[in-house]
């Protein structure tokens, strides 16, 4: 094994037990104090019930949510070739957050419940990512970077302004609560294994596409005609990434809602340590991605003591990804 | 659709809507602060096990355990403080939470305190779940003959016209689709915020300065003198002193205070009014 493979065989050996690891602090841990053991041999009702119902739901929640962020902003900075971008940038997070806002408001919201804003968050997310992708291809129906990008700015901010002027009209409760879910939660109604299924499904599809594309990604790496001259379509590859790509970011807000950073930091953090072979910096996306946030995930619950709420996870990974970033990018300029 | 009906199945097989506890020593969780203030009023605080961290009337309220706020509620800590009962909005208990109490076998009471209706059938509600029918009528009773006393208790010819600031910064007021909206029209004046859409809006200076108040309400808790401001924009009242300054905060929170503290502010209205304006408030 070479170096760059020992390097890698340990980074993922760390990032199996690190997310091992996670998942036994996150049922272990919490808002309260649960015996484990009770709880697994139902000696304890209250502690089992806890168990099954709130923290292994909510624990594989973190984990597909973290894991889709992660590997949709990968994916996103490699045919974007942008390394500021993230999951939210092309307008999905928009659209989500819209539809998310919308279904909390409407008449629909009473019967359909936290279920409905997801729906409605996965059908506006999907639209908006229709409606980028039609607007920035150009006459040839290649994909236009550049326009993906504008169209995403401009597309998030008309759904911001809508979002706050109707914030700004309904009752104090109903803004707090689009609030909560527009700073990214995992507290949400979002437990039933049916729902969370259908996130998952949709999210592995999604990653085995992007898997078997990694290699034209490499390739892409090294421009568009160096990729194409070893025989990879780089309009054929950028499509398939927008489309898989986003149904990853849509499928992680329509359970979550806007958990910013996670796409951005975990990214950057691979590539410092493995490089930028995809074949790898894609799983170790995923892996340190459902890692990372199911320990952001923990701390807020950890944290409820002495806040009396759990402050939304989306402002815990702002707070640690902000800083780490800084970090990150320093480290890599002084490398350079 | 597979996910709505499994919802709604969920909903309606795991909620267990109070009727009586059973249980000799209750142990009661609120997840709303007028439900909080209404245990108490009944003689039932020393069995709350739980409460929101906005739970903070009666004093005694303060020291429960904190299970989390309004709309975040943490699951959790309302399981590990092991409830008979939970009280909360039908806004928040439903869902997941109401799920795992009923899995939890916990009996839950939705109520929602949004008009002075809505405040009596929730004192009756509780009064029922927590086993004090008798104290919860007599309860109702002073709050009724409190809001039949306030019946055109300010009313003048012509109307007082009135405007409630709930917040200063933006100014934030009280229009008539509000709780305290309804209040202002029980005591006779004219709250010059007439949307019925929005029970908060936000308004400009310019807003005010055309509606032209005769009085000032300030409930705001917000710190900086709103009053100031507004004098200085121009507003006739503000600058006359036509205001009450600080508004009894238990007309904010509906519940069983709210008549007795709207039965002052109208009181107060009516004796700033006609100290301050005599026959000088111009008739329309």
């Amino acid at each position: 094994m070479t170096g760059g493979g020992h390097r890698r065989f340990l980074f993922f050996a760390v990032g199996i037990a690190s997310l091992a690891g996670a998942v036994f602090l996150s049922l272990t841990f919490g808002a309260t104090s649960l015996d484990l053991g009770a709880a697994i041999s139902g000696v304890n009702g209250s502690d089992r019930l806890v168990l099954l119902y709130e923290r292994l739901p909510r624990t594989f929640l973190a984990a597909l949510v973290g894991a889709s962020l992660s590997t949709a902003g990968l994916v996103f900075q490699a045919i974007l070739a942008n390394p500021l971008a993230d999951p939210f940038i092309i307008g999905v997070a928009g659209g989500a957050a819209l539809g998310g806002t919308l279904a909390m408001l409407l008449p629909f919201a009473a019967f359909a419940g936290q279920v409905g804003v997801s729906l409605s968050s996965f059908v506006f997310a999907i639209g908006a990512i229709a409606l980028t992708y039609r607007l920035s291809r150009d006459r040839t129906g290649r994909i236009r970077t550049y326009e993906v990008l504008l169209i995403g700015v401009v597309f998030n901010a008309f759904a911001s302004a809508v979002i706050m002027f109707l914030k700004t009209v309904v009752r104090a409760e109903k803004a707090q609560e689009m609030l909560l879910w527009l700073m990214g939660t995992l507290s949400s109604d979002i437990r039933g294994w049916d729902s969370l299924s259908v996130a998952a499904i949709i999210s592995a599809v999604a990653m085995t596409v992007l898997y078997s594309v990694t290699p034209a990604l490499n390739a892409l790496s090294l421009g568009e005609e160096d990729a194409a001259s070893v025989g990879v379509d780089p309009g054929r590859v950028t499509r398939i990434v927008f489309v898989a790509g986003s149904l990853l970011v849509a499928a992680a807000v329509s359970v979550a809602g806007l958990i910013g950073f996670v796409g951005l930091i975990v990214p950057h953090a691979v590539r410092a340590v493995i490089g930028s072979d995809h074949r790898a910096t894609l799983p170790a996306c995923a892996l340190y991605g459902a890692t990372f946030l199911i320990l952001a995930d923990l701390a807020t619950r950890v944290l409820f003591p002495v806040f009396e709420t759990e402050a939304p996870v989306g402002v815990l990974t702002a707070l640690i990804g902000g800083p780490m970033f800084v970090y990150l990018l320093k480290r890599g300029g002084r490398r350079t | 659709m597979k996910y709505l009906c499994l919802t709604l199945l969920l909903a309606a097989s795991c909620s267990r809507p109070a009727g009586r506890i059973e249980a000799p020593h209750p142990r009661i969780v609120s997840l709303i602060p007028n439900a909080t203030e209404i245990v108490f009023g009944l003689g039932m605080g020393g069995h709350m096990v739980g409460a929101t961290r906005y739970c903070d009337r009666p004093e005694a309220a303060k020291s429960i355990p904190r299970v989390g706020g309004i709309l975040d509620v943490s699951v959790e800590a309302v399981l590990a403080a092991d409830p008979d009962l939970v009280i909360g909005s039908s806004h928040v208990l439903r869902g997941h939470l109401a799920s795992m109490l009923g899995r939890a076998e916990v009996k839950i009471l939705p109520l929602d305190f949004d008009t002075a209706e809505s405040v009596i059938e929730g004192i009756k509600a509780i009064g029922r779940a927590v086993g004090r029918e008798s104290k919860a009528e007599s309860m109702v009773a002073s709050l009724k003959r409190d809001l039949r006393d306030l019946k055109d208790r300010a009313l003048r010819n012509p109307r007082i016209k009135v405007l409630f600031i709930a917040g200063s910064n933006p100014l934030v007021v009280a229009s008539r689709a509000s709780f305290l909206g309804d209040l202002l029209e029980r005591m006779g004046v004219e709250n010059v915020v007439g949307s019925r859409a929005v029970p908060y809006p936000t308004w400009s200076l310019e807003q005010v300065l055309r509606a032209d108040p005769d009085v000032l309400l300030n409930g705001a808790s917000e710190a900086g003198d709103i009053m100031a401001s507004l004098a200085s924009g121009g507003v006739r009242a503000a600058r006359e002193g036509r205001v009450v300054a600080k508004v009894d905060q238990a007309i904010l929170r509906p519940g069983p205070g709210s008549g007795r503290a709207a039965l002052g502010l109208a009181d107060e209205i009516v004796k700033v009014d006609a100290a301050l304006s005599g026959s000088r408030r111009p008739t329309r």
